[in-house]
């Protein structure tokens, strides 16, 4: 049994190089979904009415479509649409995942900053900050604390469904395996030590996400 | 450049993929709720062996890729174990044991939430272990975990589109077929897009107002 395992420890070149196309795919996606988040989310709080309500509606148009459909819109519909050609997959990989995933930390990131007390924000513009400084300063480092937990789990989230890009031929992992199962036609040997590889990296993830929250915890009670 | 025609035409012929969603939806959902139960009752109140198996599987379900699991399931168990199911209950399979693992998670801790007292005053009025559960803690975890139940719901209806993947006529999978009937891509798959929005967007809303409903005061 344990033979079948050699098309793996074969082809491990080619599984190491999908391993760095998933890693640089979920640094790329996360980083554009925690800043369109964070500025959606500050856009939601401190914009007023109507841009709260446009943002709102944006998000959750975007939370309404899975992400599989946005990615291959993304992929094949909009260089139709912007009239671009040779659209990199990658790209287009980064670009739906950074947004689906932005849409939800947007929510958190709102959720965040309005669960600090009304007091904090006045406190900082009688010392004379400027709102975006009072933001910025005071009131964005004592939400992000407690929004850590559902922020890990939206990044934990992000890297299972970063396998989708495989569907928009992005040579990530879940490519590299579906690639090598075509090939030689042994989906048991590759298709569990992918699951096994994605189960311990996502503990492991999660587990030490869970550990720096723990640590920072106490700084942002309330 | 966008071909309204194409775009009007779609609908039609994405119809038969989109009943396939809802039947994959309506069928697992009431599975996956059963099997979830059971797994937090497992992790609440089995012997210590059994709860360390169920915490185990929910672990694994919910720490995988739900494409992946598929996969695994679709190629894996034929060729290594000979059952051969066909493709809609082979997805319709790991639906429920992804689904049901989060599920569970949400009702361990809905049902952790409900104090041991309530308990005890059922028993203390003369019901069973079974009554006072049924009867006393589950209607107050209920209220508990309704609202997140709904968003699992929702976020059901959207992860069917992976089935598309492995040859189950949905929704996605009739889109992207029309797409490579009749080359009107851009058309085709904002079709798509704008079907699942047009299903899921009021269901989102309509679990916001749950969450409203039936937030916990402390």
């Amino acid at each position: 049994m344990f033979d079948a395992f050699t098309i793996v420890h074969r082809n491990l070149p080619l599984l190491g190089q999908a391993l760095l196309v998933t890693i640089e795919l979920n640094v790329a996606s996360i980083a554009l979904a925690l800043t369109l988040g964070t500025l959606m989310g500050i856009g939601r709080v401190y914009g007023g009415r109507w841009l709260d309500q446009g943002i709102g509606f944006v998000i959750d148009v975007v939370r309404s479509i899975p992400i599989l459909v946005i990615m291959v819109w993304v992929f094949f519909g909009l260089p139709l649409l912007l009239g671009i050609t040779n659209f990199p997959a990658f790209l287009a990989g980064v670009l739906a995942l950074g947004v689906h995933s932005g849409a939800y930390i947007a929510e958190i990131v709102r959720g965040g900053l309005a669960s600090v007390r009304a007091g904090q924000m006045h406190a900082a513009l009688a010392l004379g900050m400027s709102r975006p400084q009072a933001i910025g300063r005071i009131v964005l480092p004592q939400a992000v604390i407690r929004m850590m937990p559902p922020l890990n789990t939206r990044i934990v989230r992000n890297i299972k469904d970063s396998v989708l890009a495989s569907t928009i031929a992005v040579q990530e992992l879940f490519w590299a395996a579906n690639l090598l199962e075509g090939e030689t036609a042994k989906p048991f040997p590759i298709y569990t030590t992918l699951m096994v590889f994605y189960f311990v990296a996502i503990v492991t993830i999660a587990r030490a996400l869970d550990r720096l929250y723990v640590k920072v915890a106490a700084r942002g009670a309330a | 450049m966008f071909y309204w025609p194409a775009f009007f035409d779609a609908f039609p012929a994405l119809l038969p993929g989109l009943m396939v969603t809802i039947e994959l939806t309506v069928l697992v959902m009431p599975c996956a709720l059963i099997v979830a139960l059971a797994l937090a009752l497992a992790r609440l109140y089995a012997p210590r062996p059994l709860a360390r198996i169920a915490t185990g599987w929910v672990e694994f379900w919910r720490a995988t890729p739900l494409l992946l699991q598929l996969y695994w399931l679709y190629y894996v168990m034929p060729s290594e174990t000979g059952i051969l199911l066909p493709g809609f209950a082979t997805v319709a399979f790991g639906l429920v044991c992804n689904v049901s693992a989060f599920l569970s998670e949400n009702f361990r801790a809905g049902i952790g939430s409900i104090r041991v007292g309530q308990r005890h005053a059922g028993l203390a009025l003369g019901m069973s272990e079974t009554q006072a559960f049924f009867r006393v803690v589950m209607p107050q975890a209920w209220s508990r975990v309704m609202p997140e139940t709904a968003s699992m719901w929702v976020e059901l209806f959207k992860e069917t589109s992976l089935v598309s993947t492995l040859a189950v006529a949905d929704l996605t999978y009739q889109a992207l077929a029309l797409r490579t009937e009749n080359y009107r891509t851009l058309e085709v798959l904002t079709a798509l897009a704008l079907s699942y929005l047009v299903l899921a967007y009021p269901q989102a809303k309509f679990c916001d107002w749950l969450y409203r409903r039936h937030r916990v005061k402390e």
